[in-house]
């Protein structure tokens, strides 16, 4: 067969996760020269009512190219792991799925360098939607369309998904955030904080947090003053670290990480105990110096 | 190039098809339906055509269509050449596509766009009207959108927006009402109470507008007596009538006065004629009987004193240039006015003659008004005039530097000139200067200064000097007014009156201090006040203040406010405070304020102050008791635009039944859908999907759903604009007919063995694109699936790219009509692709 053809098929998922942990709405998921906007949806409906809004995929021009792009759309479920990483899932397999709900259009266009594309999804509440969050996400997926064009030549295709996630929050919401623990650890490169957040509520609690690092004289030598961590999605729990990028001295320290769940209660700090223990040399297993670099 | 130009583009470049299409018995949709077998209607972007050579046909399962007659149908430039066998079609945007039957391609400026096949079956006859050709041909030749209607029979050819017959709605009648307002107050105090209502009217009578302001007062509702009352009326001519209570001598202001009467205004060329006349209160209460200089005060004079006397009659005419509307673009700078006036009462009566002019450079700007006359009568004092007067006052204001501007006004009257009216009406000798500037953005000052004295009595005078200091920096920073007045009177010799403001804005708090000093009779007394205002909340605030002054002053106050009761509709606001001096115990007051805001405009706000003086309550309701939706547009708008402002109102709607006309209880209205004219202004639809755009001007508009409003599983059918004209007088109706859209699904394969099936073994292909004639296009995915979505119900053609197929192969059946149905999926849409086979050669055998 003389017909060389690799195609190497990246998927490049990053996007995804930056589209869930983006915090502001007119934030954009992009990749590869194109931005979807708004990266997230936050609707509240009730059940029986219907809305459509609008996703907008922006192309930017890279260069001079002038080649369009072909772009699909599809659905899909999505959660955010206890830490932190988002999931995709197949549309309709997940409990709290609204991937059901949405319709979209076009499924699949192509799009000029330079230009906005405008993608219709309408959401359609049923009547017997229960109260609380339902997820879906809506991706955008690059495909190649000049594979036969430049075939017997080498290929390497770069594919991009982004995603748009929806909440749809079906009226009657509870937010019921809880700190359920918290450690922190001493790591080659500074602090590790790990707290263990928990939502009982039937919609998600996007907190607040700010975390403190104090030596034995009260005094305190690291800090965080905002932490806005991803959201806890309802009936969920995150322990999702804290880094702080500084290495302590050896010695016992008091860490207080202190949240706001943004759920109507005060807020909640949770204090843990820090010892730094000191770092043990490294012998060398022969009587030879180690080299100069 | 735009998203839906480029699609185009694709679309015809996509239309580059295999030389050969081979016949549809290869074609494997189970769903693809033969074409009607008689001729359909053609519309080409919403216009039927007819005559002769309008109709398509059906010849061996291809539609073939009148090339001619839709070429022109578009505004396009066609040329047939039926022995060359080619067609030439220039169109309407400059590019030339021609149709080369003897290559079997058509070429778009020179690039080949579609290769066909078959091209031998196309007859070309010899009246090019007669000439038909396949739909796949007339489409890149003409580069249109084609899809066929089978609900109605009708091949549907669309390129560009559509226009479409649009419904003429209702006629304007004679006369309209626009709005109809209302200003009720009672006040009620300890001793008294008085209410007064205010009703406003606008509305058209045939060409004009008119506008009728009435003021009732009385101290219930059912004394109330009817205290003034105008009706003007505009036309579109620059013609303009009044009647009732009105004020004259707008542009000449020695002919100014409040009249119960007439005015007239008329343009005439350049020039505008008014005259005016009726009854003026000359607000002399003084018996011409009474010897000269002698003040009678009399019973009849003290009841007078409550109420207005029209006791003069009054006739005025004056003309003013460069004011008729309409007739000048653009304004000249200088402005002449002239007129005459007679008054004639049992106070005062004169004749005089004024005349004006005016100049507004763009720096400069001055303004003089002469007059002189005859006259008799009671002057101020009481005093009787007989004789000749004149009057003149100049006014001017030059702007030296953008934040630099000095102004000045002379004003001389003479000691026998008598106004109409007595009173604020009356001139004053008065001279005035004053300075504004701004050195710096944050930093402001004025420096005024006027004498101003009695006519005929120059002891009677009166002087101020006021300066003012405005430093208002950045937000953050404090702010500052100072102000400095001294004054001289003939009673009050050497007054001072100085105000010190200071105010700092925080995030929500704000802080203020005032502190005056007034130097009039015996020692200057000083106040000072100093306070705060917090914000608690997106709606509450709370103000607390202290004021401390000379001779043992003491004053303070507590006030709340609240505006975000029931959904913001509902503002409270309660106060208490003290006031005391050394002479004079403690004493409080209360004050309570809602306001409340009703339907159709309307509020209500209510007010109770308790005070030493007793308690006093208001109540105030003003809202509409009729107003037209489009009334602010129509009460502003020039009179020349009243008749030509029309509505333009319609229905969206889901046609479910797919008869292209809206039945209630099948078809679903839409809701929420954004309707727009022109681009700029848009209207959403309510629950029944019925939009009204109020006040559009006549002549040609695009109206146009945004389809970004729309259900995602909708479309229009229809195209989504309408360009429209619209008449005068005449309101029309536009509706858009929205439909589900289906899909069609299907797989492209390897039909290695050619049978039209797919066997085991048999692989399928992937990226291949597939290409609908609707614009829609799609890629294989690697089970050699495809899905053309977001396609209206009715016939498609669907072809396949054959640039996209792997090499050395074909695709075994040409284009395939694919039927679709609304909300639902056509699937089996099967292409069976081959090899191309090899080129066989048969040689002869060697003879031997």
């Amino acid at each position: 067969m003389k017909r060389f053809y690799f195609a190497i098929m990246i998927l490049l998922f990053s996007m995804m996760s930056t589209a869930a942990q983006t915090s502001a709405p007119n934030q954009s998921a992009n990749a590869g020269g194109m931005a979807l906007a708004l990266a997230r949806f936050e609707l509240e409906m009730k059940p029986g009512t219907e809305t459509t809004v609008v996703v907008n995929l922006d192309f930017h021009s890279i260069g001079n190219s002038t080649h369009p792009a072909r772009i699909v759309a599809t659905l899909n479920d999505w959660d955010i792991t206890p830490n932190g990483q988002v999931g995709f899932y197949p549309a309709a397999t997940r409990a709290n799925s609204a991937s059901s709900w949405l319709i979209y259009s076009p499924g699949e266009a192509a799009v000029m360098p330079g230009t906005v594309h405008q993608i219709r999804v309408t959401v359609s509440v049923p009547l017997d939607a229960t109260p609380g969050d339902h997820l879906a996400a809506l991706i955008i997926e690059q495909r190649p369309e000049q594979l036969k064009v430049a075939q017997n030549t080498r290929q390497i295709i770069v594919k991009y998904r982004m995603a748009s996630v929806f909440y749809i929050k079906v009226a009657g919401l509870t937010r019921k955030g809880s700190f359920e623990n918290l450690l922190a650890e001493s790591s080659p490169n500074g602090i590790v904080v790990t707290p263990t957040l928990k939502n009982d509520g039937n919609s998600m609690i996007r907190p607040t947090a700010s975390v403190k690092v104090l030596d034995a004289d009260g005094k305190v030598v690291a800090d965080i003053p905002d932490i806005e961590p991803l959201p806890v999605l309802a009936g969920t729990v995150a322990n999702r670290s804290v880094e702080i990028d500084k290495t302590l001295a050896p010695g016992n320290y008091t860490v207080k990480y202190r949240i706001d769940f943004q759920d109507g209660h005060a807020a909640t700090e949770g204090v843990t105990d820090l010892v730094v223990k000191p770092i043990v040399p490294r012998i060398a297993s022969s009587g030879t110096p180690p080299k100069k670099p | 190039m735009a998203i839906s130009s480029f699609i185009r583009v694709l679309i015809v470049a996509s239309l580059t098809l295999a030389p050969a299409l081979l016949t549809a018995k290869y074609a494997l949709a189970g769903d693809v339906d033969p074409l009607p077998s008689r001729d359909a209607a053609i519309t080409v972007n919403g216009n039927r055509l007819a005559g002769p050579n309008s109709s398509g046909q059906r010849r061996g399962g291809r539609l073939y269509l009148p090339v001619n007659a839709i070429a022109r149908s578009l505004g396009d430039i066609i040329t047939v050449n039926a022995q060359m066998r080619t067609i030439i079609v220039r169109r309407q945007t400059g590019t030339t596509a021609e149709f080369d039957a003897a290559r079997e391609q058509v070429s778009e400026n020179g690039s080949v766009v579609l290769t066909v096949s078959n091209t031998a079956a196309i007859i070309f006859t010899l009246n090019p009207d007669e000439l038909l050709l396949p739909v796949e041909i007339v489409a890149a030749l003409l580069d249109a959108g084609i899809r066929f209607d089978d609900a109605a029979n009708t091949v549907i050819i669309t390129r560009g927006s559509v226009a479409s017959p649009i419904r003429d709605g209702a006629a304007r009648s004679f006369g309209e009402l626009y709005q109809i307002d209302y200003d009720y107050s009672l006040n009620r105090y300890s001793s008294f109470a008085d209410q007064n209502l205010n009703l406003n009217a606008i509305g058209r009578i045939g060409d004009g507008r008119f506008m009728f302001v009435s003021g009732l007062s009385g101290i219930s509702l059912n004394q109330m007596s009817l205290r003034r009352g105008t009706f003007t009326f505009d036309r579109p001519n620059g013609q303009r009538y009044a009647a009732g209570d009105l004020g004259t001598g707008t542009e000449l202001q020695f002919l100014s006065s409040n009249i119960r009467g007439g005015e007239v205004e008329l343009p005439f060329h350049n020039l505008r004629i008014t005259a005016f006349g009726g009854r003026t209160f000359s607000g002399v209460y003084l018996l011409l009987d009474a010897l000269p200089g002698q003040i009678v005060p009399t019973q009849s004079v003290v009841s007078a004193q409550n109420r207005v006397r029209y006791d003069t009659n009054i006739f005025g005419i004056y003309a003013t240039t460069n004011s008729s509307p309409g007739r000048l673009l653009r304004p000249r700078p200088f402005k002449f006015a002239a007129g005459v006036l007679r008054f004639s009462g049992a106070n005062r009566r004169g004749d005089l003659a004024t005349g004006a002019f005016r100049y507004e450079g763009r720096r400069f700007r001055i303004q003089g008004d002469l007059a002189a006359g005859s006259f008799n009568g009671v002057d101020r004092d009481g005093s009787r005039i007989n004789g000749n007067g004149t009057a003149t006052d100049i006014s001017a204001t030059y702007q030296v530097r953008d934040n630099l501007s000095v102004q000045a006004r002379y004003a001389y009257i003479g000691a026998k000139f008598l106004s109409p009216q007595a009173g604020y009406r009356e001139p004053v000798n008065l001279k005035a200067a004053g300075i504004s500037w701004s050195p710096k953005k944050w930093l402001s000052t004025t420096l005024n200064a006027s004498t101003a004295t009695r006519p005929g009595d120059p002891t009677d005078r009166n002087s101020f000097v006021t300066a003012t200091v405005n430093i208002s920096p950045r937000p953050g920073l404090p702010s500052f007014f100072i102000s400095h007045t001294v004054s001289s009177s003939k009673l009050l010799k050497n007054a001072q009156f100085t105000l010190l403001t200071a105010s700092r804005d925080f995030a929500r708090f704000r802080l203020f201090a005032n502190a005056t000093r007034i130097k009039t009779i015996g020692p200057a007394s000083l106040n000072a006040q100093f306070g705060a205002s917090f914000r608690v909340g997106e709606h509450n605030s709370v103000e607390a203040s202290q004021s401390v002054g000379s001779r043992g002053a003491y004053g303070g106050q507590l006030d709340w406010r609240t505006n975000g009761l029931f959904a913001g509709k509902l503002s409270l606001a309660a106060g208490a405070g003290y006031t005391t001096n050394k002479n004079a115990a403690i004493s409080g007051f209360e004050r309570f304020t809602a306001s409340l805001n009703l339907p159709r405009q309307s509020s209500l706000q209510l007010s109770y102050t308790q005070t030493n003086a007793g308690p006093t309550l208001m109540l105030s309701l003003r809202g509409s008791l009729f107003r037209r939706r489009d009334a602010a547009v129509l009460s502003n708008a020039a009179a020349s635009d009243l008749v030509s402002l029309v509505k333009v109102s319609g229905r969206v709607y889901q046609d479910i039944n797919l008869n292209g006309q809206y039945d209630p209880g099948v078809d679903l209205p839409q809701a929420n859908v954004q309707v727009r004219v022109d681009g700029n202004r848009y209207v959403t639809t309510d629950a029944n999907g019925v939009y009204t755009i109020d006040a559009v001007r006549a002549g040609d508009h695009r109206v146009y759903v945004d389809l970004l409003s729309v259900r995602a599983d909708l479309t229009l059918l229809d195209g989504d604009a309408r360009n429209v004209t619209l008449q005068s007088r005449r309101d029309s109706v536009v509706d858009f007919r929205l439909v589900r859209t289906g899909r069609i699904s299907g797989t492209v394969w390897f039909d290695a063995n050619g049978n039209g099936r797919i066997d085991d073994g048999e692989e399928p292909l992937a990226d291949i694109r597939i290409v609908a004639g609707s614009g829609r296009d799609t890629l294989t995915d690697a089970n050699g699936r495809f899905v053309l979505a977001d396609l209206p119900p009715g016939e498609h053609v669907i072809l396949i790219d054959e640039k996209t197929l792997p090499e050395k192969m074909r695709v075994m059946s040409q284009s395939l009509t694919i039927k679709v149905f609304a909300g639902r999926e056509t699937g089996e849409t099967n292409f069976a692709i081959t090899a191309i086979p090899a080129e066989v050669k048969r040689f002869g055998s060697k003879s031997q």
